[in-house]
């Protein structure tokens, strides 16, 4: 009889640590899937932002002046060095206020051209500094997804002095 | 009789979830709000148990009462978190389910002088199951660290006591009968879990996501 007993309890014994055991191990087991999904995630992250250390850097080192616009309002999202420099402008707002004050005739292609095919490429466009000086730049850009943005580059032809 | 040491801390160990989130009450959603009323429930239960015990009176009607509490607040706060609808409804019928067999089992079959095993083993079940997938879920849709999540040390803490003790809940009397030897040490056992599962309660409180 005790004997009975005695197997009867170490039976429960046995199962309840068995299930207590599995428990541990699925707690375990999710913690640990967890772990893997955030450790994979933070190497995604770290090659984007590794990524983007790139293609920032060829775009701020850039010799063609670059910038990411608004093809209908013509507010400029982001620019490189160069494309100030070659407009004279000190700020983004500047190179802004200097793109909105081209004739009108000038910018009206280039807004028709992205929206209806959703490029265009060497398009003339023509600036004069306050130096006198006028210059003279190819105008590509490309639209970006289905919003009004566009990515532009801007190549100089030619710089000449205006004479009398 | 001496009561046992481990049974003072495991009492001891019901007011540390209670106070947790009485602590961080202002910081609480809803849910977790109501998670802390069964805490400071569970508190009140123990007293009445162990003033009952002290004075030599049968106590285990006041388990049967406290567990339908349980299981209906667990579920509950499993439902508000659950984003799946399978699980969702799932947890719903078990909530429903458990409601009406505790009822008719009240009604038609409790004994209060004795352990309700049938009960327990299906509060136990429910218990683990709806654990089970919550976590599984949490696996899934988690982009931080588990440790940080709520539903994380809730989930654990449950299915960690409710596995421990499903087989010593489900033979509870028969235990009893294989000798009172047997029973301490069973009951250890679960005293044992009781406090680390309140310390896994008690510690969900100061997590950052729900």
């Amino acid at each position: 009889m005790q004997d009975i007993l005695n197997n009867t309890a170490l039976m429960i014994t046995l199962t309840t640590t068995i299930i207590a055991l599995f428990a541990v191990g699925y707690i375990a087991l999710i913690f640990g899937a967890n772990r893997k999904i955030i450790d994979e995630q933070q190497k995604t992250i770290e090659e984007i932002k590794r990524s983007e250390q790139r293609y920032k850097a060829l775009f701020e080192n850039s010799l063609a002046g670059m910038m990411k616009f608004n093809f209908s309002s013509w507010v400029i999202v982001d620019t490189n060095q160069a494309m100030l420099d070659k407009f004279n402008a000190n700020s983004i707002y500047d190179l802004q206020k200097k793109f909105t004050e081209l004739p009108r005739e000038m910018l009206r292609p280039i807004e028709i051209s992205l929206t209806k095919t959703g490029m265009i490429d060497s398009h003339e466009i023509t600036f004069s500094l306050e130096t006198g000086i006028i210059r003279r730049f190819f105008f590509s850009a490309r639209r970006e997804g289905s919003e009004q943005l566009a990515h532009a580059v801007v190549v100089l032809m030619n710089s000449e002095k205006k004479i009398g | 009789m001496q009561a046992p040491i481990l049974l003072y801390v495991a009492e001891a160990s019901c007011f540390l979830p209670a106070g947790a989130g009485l602590f961080q009450w202002k910081k609480l959603n809803s849910p977790l709000k109501i998670l802390t009323l069964f805490f400071c429930f569970s508190v009140l239960h123990v007293i009445a148990e162990e003033t009952l015990r002290r004075m030599s009176i049968n106590n285990l009607f006041l388990q049967n009462i406290h567990q339908v509490v349980e299981v209906e607040s667990f579920l509950y706060f499993f439902w508000t978190w659950s984003k799946q609808r399978i699980l969702k409804d799932g947890i719903q019928y078990a909530a429903m389910i458990y409601l009406v067999v505790w009822t008719l089992n009240k009604v038609y079959f409790e004994q209060p002088e004795q352990f309700n095993e049938s009960m327990s083993t299906i509060a136990n079940f429910f218990l683990i199951v709806v654990s089970i997938f919550v976590l599984l879920e949490l696996s899934k849709t988690a982009t931080v660290s588990l440790l940080s999540h709520t539903i994380f040390w809730i989930g654990s803490g449950t299915i960690l006591y409710f596995s421990g003790t499903i087989i010593i809940f489900s033979l509870s009397n028969t235990i009893l009968q294989i000798g009172f030897l047997y029973f301490d040490i069973f009951w250890h056992f679960n005293w044992s879990l009781v406090i680390i599962v309140n310390l896994m309660f008690a510690r969900s409180f100061w997590c950052k996501i729900f």
